[in-house]
């Protein structure tokens, strides 16, 4: 027979026990869990009911990860190898929806990528296929698009991925190696040399006397987009040194007054085969 | 034929003295034309190997040369081509490393330009004698005279028969491919080139196992640059006898030296192994000012101050010295040059070309970076000279690849012999050198200019 109220009493007799019970929360941070002695936590992803993993690698954690110590490797659900490293270097953190993601401000950039830069998408299937598509040839078939286009665009990456069927991943890390340009520099390129040996040579008064000049600092352009400005240390010029390189043709042993010449002949022939 | 200076890239400036081994045909005769390179006595060492010596014999003809690896490590290169060759697999290749790791280094570039067929003999004759039945030349791509002219002496080589399938109407057939990859310092180290080679980003992998072991794709593979490679192919040509008539008993042979920075002339020479410092800054010319220093070996070598040139250009007395080879760069520094601010540009530019894969490097170069910074503008902690000792001790230790272990080099070792200068500038915020500007023209580590990292290294985090 059942009494009314009973189940109450009895739910009610389980608070009371647990009220007076030794609590098993932490207040961490507060509070610290004692572990043993040699104990060494192991962080893992977390799998679906599948076995699969639920990281998508889409890299937001290392993206907000304050003091870079997230660095990530593995295979993605289509068994593609993944690589992660330094933020600085990959400028898909850079990416404003990357920015968005991570809940930051999106940086201004001048010259950021854009999803409706014209790529000749045929053409960069093409010179896909004339290399054999083989994952070998990416920096040859980069050199080509760099060459056509000035950097890489970020349409012809992607291009480039769903050709070999590369993970997109893997081409951006292996076009931010050495070299290649992920934005359009604008107007005509000046590169001074800043390595070992044009440093002594010179190279740092060069620099600042080709800064003084233009009125801009390395990584920026003149005002009328004329012009940009660059350091590099991969000039490699040797007896040059210091060298100056304009778009890609490097000049050297070249004095500040030299190198003021050499721009301004540049910027007219420019405003020439515009005009 | 063209003017030797046609020849050659302006940037390659051989100097007038030196000894001329490996740079006997380089700027003297065509470097597209087979037939010359034959009168000179091309392809007759790889001659010798197949016809005469066989692998073994070739083997020990290297071992008796006492070849030492030219990359930077002075690893006995005949131990490399044993251990290709006793690994087990059908798959076996040669690389010959032209990446260019080092830019102020340019003696691979002179040899690939000026003399192709040297170093494509002595790849050919490293994959006869180590079994490997696949070569590649891995050229940094920015090198594009040099990658169009080994493409021709790899074409006219097959059409010889020199390469490719039977060479020589022997059962030994050998592909070689040129390929062009990204250059970057990190390029050259051999196990990220193999990464690079194989499409992958071009960052080192953990050794053992080497290369000569699981090296590209998973096959034995043996990387050497082309200097070595081009001793190869001398020795071979000339014996190891003659070979070790020049250089010092424990390395044989001669150097290809890149001299730049303060000297009269900056240019290419090759010298004897074991030459004095101060003998190779004489080739180009002698310093210009008086010289304080030289940095041997490039962004992991290390400072020798102007009592320490008569010091012998091999290996095991600059590693005393804590320099080392690299890839053959010698920069001279005169009176008028701050020591804190090129230790710290060398370390800043191993900081940016860092692959990012290893933290002790990645945030270890940095951390160094700041704590220079720190003292250049007089505005040190008082532990910092301590910790500039310490972490370059725990990065050495703790090192996944050479560049790593070598990038505090420059520091350590200006640090040892100019200590004064780096007080100075702690102290009293003041150059010795009267080099360094109160206000610096540009930064030199790039701001990281975003959001993302907030403010640039080296000042708290909002």
């Amino acid at each position: 027979m059942r009494i009314p109220g009973s189940g109450i009493a009895k739910g009610l007799a389980v608070t009371w026990r647990a009220l007076f019970s030794p609590k098993e929360t932490l207040q961490y941070p507060d509070e610290r869990p004692q572990m043993a002695e040699r104990w060494r936590g192991r962080l893992d992803l977390i799998y679906d009911p599948f076995g699969e993993h639920k990281c998508e690698v889409c890299f937001q954690c290392a993206q907000v990860c304050p003091v870079e110590a997230i660095d990530m490797s593995g295979f993605d659900s289509q068994g593609n190898r993944i690589r992660y490293g330094l933020p600085e270097i990959y400028d898909e953190r850079k990416d404003p929806n990357a920015f968005r993601r991570a809940g930051l401000a999106a940086r201004p950039m001048r010259n950021a990528a854009r999803w409706d830069e014209a790529v000749d998408e045929p053409w960069v299937r093409g010179v896909v296929d004339g290399f054999g598509g083989r994952a070998e040839a990416l920096v040859a078939i980069f050199g080509a698009v760099q060459e056509r286009y000035g950097y890489l665009p970020e349409r012809a990456l992607r291009v480039i991925s769903d050709r070999m069927v590369i993970h997109w991943a893997q081409v951006f890390g292996a076009a931010g190696l050495g070299g290649f340009r992920l934005l359009p520099a604008e107007g005509h390129l000046v590169t001074v040399c800043t390595c070992a040996a044009c440093r002594l040579a010179g190279g740092t008064d060069l620099l600042a006397a080709v800064s003084a000049d233009l009125g801009i600092g390395p990584g920026e352009a003149t005002p009328d987009g004329a012009l940009s400005l660059e350091t590099s240390e991969e000039v490699g010029a040797g007896a040059m040194a210091p060298a100056l390189r304009i778009d890609t043709l490097v000049y050297g042993p070249v004095t500040a007054e030299q190198a003021r010449h050499l721009i301004d002949q540049r910027r007219r022939a420019g405003a020439r085969a515009r005009g | 034929m063209a003017e030797p200076t046609a020849i050659l890239s302006p940037q390659i400036r051989l100097l007038p003295g030196g000894e001329r081994r490996l740079l006997a045909g380089v700027g003297t005769r065509d470097p597209e034309s087979l037939p010359a390179a034959r009168r000179a006595g091309a392809y007759k060492g790889l001659t010798r190997a197949i016809n005469r010596l066989g692998p073994d014999g070739t083997i020990a003809e290297i071992e008796g040369a006492r070849l030492r690896g030219r990359g930077g490590g002075g690893f006995p290169t005949a131990v490399k081509w044993h251990d290709l060759r006793a690994a087990p697999g059908e798959r076996k290749i040669v690389v010959a490393n032209l990446m260019g790791a080092d830019v102020t280094a340019l003696g691979d570039r002179a040899l690939a330009e000026g003399d192709p067929h040297l170093v494509l003999e002595g790849l050919l004759v490293a994959a006869f004698a180590a079994g490997a039945s696949e070569a590649i030349l891995a050229v940094r791509r920015d090198w594009t005279v040099a990658i169009a002219r080994l493409r021709a002496a790899v074409a006219d080589a097959e059409k010889a028969r020199f390469a490719g399938y039977l060479v020589m109407g022997t059962d030994v057939s050998v592909s070689v491919s040129v390929w062009e990859g990204s250059g970057a310092l990190v390029a050259g180290e051999e196990t990220a080139l193999l990464a690079a080679l194989a499409g992958d980003r071009g960052m080192p992998v953990i050794r053992p196992p080497y290369p000569t072991e699981r090296g590209l794709n998973g096959a034995p593979t043996l990387v050497h640059n082309a200097e070595t490679l081009a001793h190869v192919a001398w020795i071979l040509r000339h014996t190891a006898t003659e070979f070790r008539k020049l250089g010092t008993p424990v390395t044989p042979g001669t150097r290809l030296v890149s001299i730049s920075g303060h000297v009269a002339t900056p240019g290419l020479a090759e010298v004897a192994m074991g030459t004095p410092i101060a003998a190779i800054i004489g080739l180009a010319g002698g310093g210009s000012g008086t010289t304080k220093a030289a940095f041997v070996g490039g962004p992991g070598g290390g400072a020798l101050s102007a009592a320490e040139l008569s010091t012998p250009y091999d290996y095991e007395p600059l590693h005393a010295a804590g320099a080392g080879l690299g890839m053959g760069a010698l920069l001279v520094a005169n009176t008028e040059t701050c020591m804190v601010d090129t230790a710290r540009f060398l370390l800043d530019y191993s900081a940016r070309e860092a692959c990012g894969k290893a933290v002790p490097c990645r945030i270890g170069t940095r951390r160094l970076v700041e704590a220079l910074d720190r003292i250049l503008a007089a505005t040190p902690r008082p532990d910092d000279l301590v910790l500039l000792r310490a972490l370059s001790r725990k990065m050495a230790d703790t090192a996944l690849c050479k560049l790593e272990a070598r990038a505090p080099a420059p520091m350590l070792t200006t640090l040892d012999r100019f200590d004064d200068e780096y007080r100075a500038h702690a102290e009293r915020g003041e150059c010795l050198a009267g080099a360094c500007r109160t206000e610096r023209v540009a930064p030199l580590l790039a701001p990281l200019a975003d959001g993302l990292a907030g403010a640039p290294l080296g000042s708290a985090r909002p």
